[in-house]
């Protein structure tokens, strides 16, 4: 994470006050997790649950030495299943808002905070970080696949969004409740989309940069792990047609 | 008959009794009873008179019987393939709410107050 860009001085008082949860679903991430834990608690944002999805190294004991309470899913269930457990413990600890965050560092905790504002302020239920409208990098490989999965969450979960698979993700108590997240892996991301359009939330993107590393490219979604997240997503959807 | 005929038959006539069976322990429900017993009662039957075949392909113009079959086993195949994809997502869904359960509720003594809600070790396989 990277907190040159602006200063977070007021950031205990702002963001801790409101009742602020971060979820962070990790698998296998003992490399970059304290890290992560690290800037997000520096930048304010002291409620940090971590969701262990399984891991088999040392994820759980680094999360919670750097200060974040740690829930452990005993087999890895996938992303999806992690966001519905970390979405679902925030809630029952009475978080107001529900920050979601990726785990391999590729989200700044400065933006982490722009993304806060528009739920805090009463502006919108959900903010969703949007990688393709901010100033970044992002490798063109990674930049056509993240438009086919626009246009396929746009088909499939009726809802069109700039960055339909970010990980950065902010939501209102309201909005959070709502959520009905029935799917275990990466199609979460699309299925949170069609939640929110099933809902009628309001939605507002914010500019956020992502921090490619090799490790996060390398923890990214895949074109073969894309082509199982749009199968399921068809599935899903002729599943839901049939009942 | 010839011997095809019979070894057909009697599998499939097996397979009838084995479904019969599941029904009566209550091991499938009605509709899965009554759609199987239908698959291998109509299997017994075209087995046992293959002219049927013939006369089906004729009133459907398909030209031989047994094309009869085989076109119709590909969307029956596709439905049941279909069927058991949802049953196996409607498991997987079942064990992530059983793995989200314990993961919420259940706190091991040595967790608590590290704030690791397990009873593993990390690094445990």
């Amino acid at each position: 994470m990277d907190k040159t860009a602006e200063g977070w001085e007021d950031a205990p008082e702002i963001v801790g006050a409101a009742g602020v949860c971060v979820v962070v679903p990790a698998f296998n991430e003992e490399r970059t997790i304290q890290h992560v834990i690290g800037e997000l608690r520096e930048a304010g944002l002291r409620r940090v649950v971590v969701i262990d999805d399984g891991s088999q190294d040392a994820t759980a004991l680094l999360a919670a030495l750097a200060g974040a309470e740690v829930v452990r899913h005993v087999l890895n269930r996938g992303l999806g299943a992690a966001l519905g457990t970390g979405i679902h413990a925030a809630l029952v600890r009475g978080a107001e808002v529900i920050v979601t965050c990726d785990a391999d560092g590729q989200h700044a905790a400065t933006d982490v905070r722009r993304a806060l504002e528009p739920v805090m302020n009463g502006d919108a239920d959900v903010v969703l970080g949007s990688r393709l409208l901010g100033a970044g990098h992002m490798p063109w490989q990674r930049r056509v696949a993240n438009r086919i999965a626009n246009v396929c969450t746009r088909a499939l979960c009726g809802m069109w969004t700039t960055d339909s698979q970010s990980g950065l993700r902010v939501f209102s108590r309201k909005a959070a409740e709502r959520l009905e997240l029935e799917c275990d892996g990466m199609e979460v991301s699309s299925v949170i989309a069609g939640e929110i359009a099933r809902h009628g939330l309001r939605c507002v993107e914010v500019p956020i940069r992502s921090i490619y590393t090799e490790y996060s490219l390398s923890k990214g979604q895949s074109f073969r792990v894309g082509l199982r997240t749009l199968r399921k997503l068809l599935l899903k959807k002729a599943i839901g047609a049939g009942r | 008959m010839r011997p095809s005929q019979i070894l057909l038959d009697t599998l499939l006539l097996l397979a009838l009794l084995a479904t019969i069976g599941k029904y009566r322990e209550r091991r499938i429900r009605p509709v899965e009873a009554g759609l199987w017993s239908g698959i291998w009662l109509t299997g017994i039957v075209l087995v046992t008179l293959p002219d049927a075949t013939t006369v089906l392909a004729r009133v459907l113009g398909i030209g031989r019987g047994v094309d009869v079959v085989i076109y119709l086993s590909v969307p029956v195949g596709f439905y049941l393939v279909f069927r058991l994809y949802e049953k196996i997502e409607r498991v997987n869904h079942d064990l992530t709410k059983i793995v989200r359960h314990l993961a919420l509720e259940a706190r091991a003594p040595a967790a608590r107050g590290t704030g690791v809600a397990s009873s593993r070790e990390p690094g445990a396989q």
